[in-house]
């Protein structure tokens, strides 16, 4: 079984260590010298006082050009016997010198860059490989850790083990995964392997670490103040990564996939778009872009791209089915070898109608949103397509929340508990809520709703909107639109809003130009809330003599709510279905359902029961383990509840390796790669057989000089 | 006359003949063909001094006048008794015996058949010709003669000659400087490798004794070239000790203390008005004693 050297040449790990039985052949200069001599010729001789002379002078000079000789022949055999014998410089082999047991926590990339194949093997295949080496290399006494790494870190072993036959195996159990990896995920891995050793064992003088990965640049680079972060670690361990990439870095990928518009009713013209990025120096000619619907082809299109370029590939059609549909885009033909990133899907949901309760706090408070989202004379489709309707808020309770897809709360921010909680659950099931504010101030359940403070009026005065450059979706269609009217709106009052501190993912849509927040929206569990400081009409509550805006009236009023609209419904109920390998999958349960359990079944076929939440709970199931991509289908007694896609991250498409010296002070690299056959291209191997090609001139240069007799 | 084509007498042909008479007249009618021969002259009988008689002197040669006078015997010595006294010093050491080459002749075989070619010519010219073999010492002496009958004599002397002692040229040629009473032209044929100093000093010893002095250095390809590839041991002869090199590796170094060892044996027959010829084993007889004998 091949080895790691431990103790020849303590400073190389030799992954065919056969082969440095080649080293034995070193002797062979020096027996063919032996043999030499014995195997001279013999004559008698007259002019032996004059031989005695020439050899006087030239005896000692002889000699050291035999012995040169002889060193340099030598050299070129123990050069190429290392060679092929495959070594890798490693901060480990250098420390197997040392003496005393040492804790080696061997981390493995399972990044989806490692499934590239090349001669037969895989980046992991290798790294597996390698990493066996390790252990068996390694004296009895010394324990392992061995973790798995990709978007999650799993430490395989819980805690270090001195069983090498069971650090073998715990290796053999990491299998590829289809997410990213990045390098503070390691850090973090490597720290927590540590700890457990200082806890439950006898304190070991020496600890490593040993990454075993293809160095992708994505995964491995970071900032000069990250860099900082390994310092801590790399007082504590030695750091060694060992690359067991391919070196191949020309790739083409599809790192995009959409839709538009996201709100999609039968009939509707929709545009499918994916690009398609090339990484490396490869350009690629008419590369075939098939898209598929519901698994039939539907359309293709070629494209050609540069290198290092990304081009746009574009599918209009018309979707008349009601339904969830599966849209697949693919490269056709095997175009690179790392066919994992030339596909996505696109999970879309052909809706006929939206349903929108349009709360009233004060009489008319509703009317300006409802006319806004169905204004029932422009266009046939957005009659058909939105329905909204505006009820009392005395008559919340009384709604059937799940018949709707948004609540829209106009002015009426005094919800009891039962009607906020209410409200929450639709949220959390997936519903749109938007919350428009005036001033009265929100009962305390709705505040808890809510991802902002809220804080008293400003004094009346003119104030605009700011569209912070259009970057937010819902105001993205007003850039180049100024004359819509958006930032012309006359704001004269508003509430003062203030995002909790504790929320994290509020986005700000619009701001005043005070610079105090206008339009923010925030998730709450699978559905979208969105608060506005301004109310949505020009009604005003008794003690008001003024409306606090324009904004009901203006021009711009329509598409910014059916915008907000489409955000916090369709875009929202799009990402989640449409979800990136290593995100948790979570889909809204009906608690009236009688099923105790609901079937996944993975792109792969294999299915998983999950058990549905109780009546009492907040009715969410949630598949954390979307670590292949594909299209994932939840059913409940053979009925299809939903389905969803899970994408790849393109992060790893980029397969451009970070150059050693980008790689934090302290990490030292071992590069290799070797095909599953066991037969390994070192970038340590070329150096020695330039070291052999340099000695075999030398050799020659000087067996040519001596043959012409040099003095 | 019997002409002969020069390429029997390369080292190679000259190897594959028996009998060193064979090859010395191989030689010398090779060399001689396209040549005049050369006339006899008369000789000169000049008195010079007397010595006394001893027993087995020649008692034609008793002065009887003096006899008559003085009541003692004294015999009459003369100048010349022919034109040229030639005497031929073979080095028979052990070291001769290298051959790199067994299709070609060994320094030994090389220097008798030169020292039998010279011995041929000088004959055939009515001159004498004495030769003697050495080693560490003069071996055998065969007394100056001009009766080309004495060729046989003085090939068989150098084909029984046994080599494997070690050489003294300085003892040798203080030696023969004693021996050879009557000046004349001495040839030394050897590879000379051993003390130049001594030689010198034996070539000193010869010239005063008015000698006309000649060195034929008779080297190997081998010797001269030092074409050796594979680490070779090099057994030394003459008892000297093995040596064990990478040849390629020392080649420069010898040949530069081979150039150095020639140079001096080269400077020293300059200084001392001697004649120095070096000739390789594979190089042609006969132009090495029309070289030689052109001096």
């Amino acid at each position: 079984m091949p080895s790691y050297s431990s103790s020849l040449l303590a400073a190389f790990e030799f992954a065919s260590l056969p082969m440095l039985g080649w080293l034995a052949a070193a002797i062979l200069p020096w027996l063919i010298h032996r043999w030499n001599r014995r195997q001279r010729h013999t004559t008698s001789w007259a002019a032996v006082d004059l031989l005695l002379t020439a050899v006087g002078q030239r005896s000692r000079q002889v000699k050291l050009q035999q012995w040169l000789l002889i060193a340099l022949r030598t050299a070129i055999l123990l050069l190429v016997a290392m060679a092929i014998a495959e070594p890798m410089l490693g901060r480990w082999a250098s420390d197997s010198s040392k003496v005393g047991p040492r804790h080696t926590v061997v981390i493995l990339d399972q990044s989806y860059s490692m499934s590239r194949r090349s001669q037969g093997s895989t980046c992991l295949d290798r790294a597996k490989a390698h990493a066996r080496r390790l252990i068996e290399s390694r004296p009895s006494g010394d324990v392992f850790s061995v973790v798995g790494w990709a978007q999650t870190t799993d430490n395989v072993l819980g805690r270090p083990t001195s069983d090498t036959s069971l650090a073998l195996s715990a290796i053999g159990s990491l299998s590829q995964t289809e997410e990213i990896a990045h390098w503070s995920l390691a850090l973090r891995a490597a720290k927590a392997a540590l700890e457990p050793q200082k806890e439950n064992r006898p304190a070991l003088d020496q600890t490593e670490v040993v990454f075993f990965s293809d160095l992708a640049r994505n995964t491995w680079l970071a900032s000069p103040e990250e860099q900082s972060q390994w310092a801590e670690l790399a007082k504590k361990a030695s750091l060694t990564v060992v690359n067991v990439g391919d070196g191949q870095q020309d790739n083409i990928a599809i790192v995009d996939f959409t839709v538009e518009p996201p709100l999609l009713s039968p009939g509707q013209d929709v545009s499918f778009t994916a690009t398609l990025q090339s990484f490396g120096d490869r350009a690629w000619e008419n590369i075939e872009v098939e898209l598929s619907i519901d698994g039939r082809s539907t359309l293709s299109q070629q494209v050609s791209l540069a290198a290092g370029a990304t081009s746009t590939v574009r599918f209009r059609l018309s979707l008349e089915n009601e339904g969830p549909h599966t849209v697949q885009v693919s490269i056709g033909g095997a175009v690179d070898s790392f066919s994992s990133d030339n596909r996505r899907w696109l999970v879309i949901e052909i809706r006929p109608r939206l349903q929108v309760a349009c709360i009233a706090g004060k009489p008319g408070a509703a009317d300006d949103v409802a006319r806004a989202l169905a204004p029932g004379k422009l266009s046939a489709d957005i009659v058909q397509t939105i329905q909204p309707k505006i009820s009392p808020v005395s008559l919340l309770s009384e709604l059937d929340l799940a018949k709707y897809d948004a609540l829209f709360l106009c002015s009426a921010a005094d919800l009891n508990q039962r009607e906020a909680d209410q409200v929450a659950r639709f949220v959390r099931a997936g519903g749109g809520l938007a919350v428009f504010l005036d001033g009265q101030t929100p009962t305390e359940p709705l505040s808890q709703l809510l991802p902002v403070t809220l804080h008293e009026s400003v004094p009346l005065g003119e104030y605009r909107f700011d569209a912070l450059n259009y970057t937010h979706p819902i105001v993205e269609p007003f850039r180049g639109n100024e004359n819509a009217g958006l930032l012309k709106v006359a704001v004269m009052k508003y509430r003062r809003l203030e995002i909790k501190p504790e929320r994290q993912t509020t986005e700000t849509v619009l701001k005043f130009d005070a610079g105090d927040l206008a339009l923010v929206v925030d998730r709450l569990g699978l559905g979208r809330v969105a608060v506005m400081a301004i109310p949505a009409s020009l009604a005003i509550r008794a003690a008001e003599k003024n409306p606090w805006s324009s904004f009901s009236v203006s021009p711009s009023f329509l598409p910014v709510m059916r915008e907000l609209l489409t955000h916090l419904v369709s875009r929202r109920r799009l990402e989640s279905q449409n979800l990136q390998v290593g995100q948790a999958a979570a889909f809204a349960w009906d608690a009236s359902r009688p099923e105790t359990q609901v079937t996944v079944r993975r792109p792969d076929g294999a299915e998983r029961m999950l058990m549905t939440p109780a009546a009492e709970d907040q009715g969410i199931i949630l598949l954390a383990e979307t670590t292949a991509s594909g299209i994932y289908h939840v059913s409940a007694a053979g009925e299809e509840i939903t389905r969803f896609a899970v994408n790849l991250d393109p992060l790893e498409s980029d397969l451009s390796t970070i150059n050693p010296q980008e790689l934090p002070t302290g990490i030292t690299t071992s590069t290799a790669s070797s095909s599953a056959k066991g037969r390994a291209d070192y970038a340590f191997a070329p150096s020695l057989l330039a070291g052999a090609a340099i000695c075999l001139l030398a050799e020659l240069t000087l067996a040519c000089g001596l043959g012409r007799g040099w003095q | 006359m019997t002409t002969i084509s020069t390429s029997y007498l390369d080292p190679e042909s000259l190897a594959k003949l028996q009998g060193l008479e064979l090859r010395a007249r191989y030689i010398v009618e090779g060399f001689q063909s396209g040549r005049h021969r050369s006339s006899h002259r008369g000789q000169s009988v000049e008195f010079t001094e007397h010595r006394e008689y001893t027993t087995g002197d020649d008692l034609r040669y008793v002065d009887w006048k003096v006899f008559g006078k003085t009541d003692k015997v004294y015999l009459k010595q003369f100048e010349a008794e022919t034109n040229l006294v030639c005497y031929l010093l073979v080095d028979i050491s052990e070291s001769m015996l290298y051959q790199s080459d067994p299709k070609q002749l060994s320094k030994l075989e090389y220097a008798q058949c030169l020292a039998a070619a010279m011995a041929y010519v000088v004959l055939r010219q009515r001159d004498s010709v004495s030769l003697a073999t050495f080693d560490d010492q003069l071996r055998e002496l065969i007394r100056e003669s001009a009766n080309p009958a004495s060729l046989h004599q003085l090939v068989h002397l150098m084909a029984s000659a046994e080599a494997n002692q070690k050489s003294d040229l300085g003892k040798v040629l203080h030696e023969a400087s004693s021996r050879f009473q009557r000046p004349g032209v001495v040839v030394v044929i050897s590879d000379f490798l051993g003390d130049v100093d001594a030689l010198l000093l034996g070539l000193k010893h010869l010239r005063y004794q008015r000698h006309e002095v000649v060195l034929l250095q008779v080297l190997d390809p081998a010797e001269t070239d030092f074409q050796f590839d594979s680490p070779t041991r090099f057994e030394g002869l003459e008892a000297l000790p093995d040596v064990l090199v990478q040849p390629r590796a020392i080649r420069q170094a010898y040949l530069a203390a081979l150039a150095e060892f020639l140079k001096r044996i080269e400077a020293g027959c300059r200084s001392l008005q001697a004649d120095y010829f070096r000739v390789r084993t594979d190089e042609a007889m006969d132009r090495v004693l029309q070289q030689v004998l052109r001096k």
